[in-house]
């Protein structure tokens, strides 16, 4: 499966701050304006569709208010789909 | 997380004052419901009771329809002669909206919402007014844009050209 440059970016930015889950905004902060925002969720979905992150619902305290955040993770097949794109990306600077 | 006030905590004051002028505001909306009713009457053809029947069903929709606005609007009105201020979270809308969409789409949606009404509040909360007024114009454009290149893509996949991915 082809990774697109924004699902790249962000297995990127999940991998790079030690695999831990992250929520939308948080991946838009840590792109540094380079995902839109339009754009994150959708992109995610996709992700979760190709199995390269999955995602949960946060729980939320019920004397907490607004809406609970969707956490998402990077799984196996996205490390390895990362690994993959990155050994290419330098095999291709070798040439 | 910044608290939004409801519309139905009201002090005391705003209910009498809402009391008022749901009287004072029938009185004048019931002159022109009746003078509605007598022209249908008088002038319109067809059978008589289906006449007051038609005319009795529509003054009254009328009726209900502008209490509720004048109302709502006195409420506003009052509370802000009193320094409160109504507000409704930004995006209220676009969740009822969410509501009618499918799963897929509502997640995307109700997130958007989310990430908005947070950093909205991180803004107030730091008393920058018009920083979060820029935040909900952006999430808006972003959303309104996401929703256009959706409806274009399918109008290609109509047409026979192939959709661009994002």
């Amino acid at each position: 499966m082809l990774l697109s440059k924004t699902e790249a970016l962000i297995l990127q930015i999940m991998s790079d701050n030690g695999f831990k889950e992250r929520y939308g905004l948080e991946l838009l902060k840590l792109s540094g304006g380079k995902i839109k925002r339009g754009t994150i969720y959708t992109t995610l979905q996709r992700m979760e569709d190709k199995g390269f992150v999955t995602s949960r619902q946060e729980e939320k305290p019920d004397d907490v208010s607004g809406i609970p955040r969707r956490m998402y993770e990077i799984t196996g097949a996205g490390q390895r789909a990362l690994h993959a794109l990155t050994l290419i990306g330098t095999s291709l600077d070798m040439v | 997380m910044r608290n939004f006030v409801k519309k139905k905590e009201t002090g005391e004051a705003l209910a009498k004052s809402r009391e008022s002028a749901w009287k004072v505001v029938g009185a004048c909306l019931s002159l022109p419901s009746l003078l509605f009713l007598l022209i249908f009457f008088v002038y319109s053809p067809g059978d008589v009771a289906l006449r007051v029947t038609v005319a009795i069903i529509y003054g009254v929709g009328v009726l209900i329809t502008s209490i509720t606005i004048i109302s709502k609007a006195w409420e506003n009105f009052s509370a802000k002669r009193k320094g409160t201020k109504f507000q409704s979270p930004p995006g209220s809308v676009l969740l009822k909206i969410a509501d009618l969409l499918p799963p897929k789409y509502a997640n995307d949606l109700i997130q958007n919402i989310s990430d908005l009404r947070r950093e909205y509040c991180d803004a107030l909360n730091q008393g920058r007014l018009w920083r979060a007024k820029v935040i909900t114009t952006a999430y808006y454009t972003g959303i309104s844009w996401t929703v256009v290149k959706w409806v274009i893509n399918r109008i290609k996949e109509l047409v026979g050209i192939t959709p661009s991915k994002n």
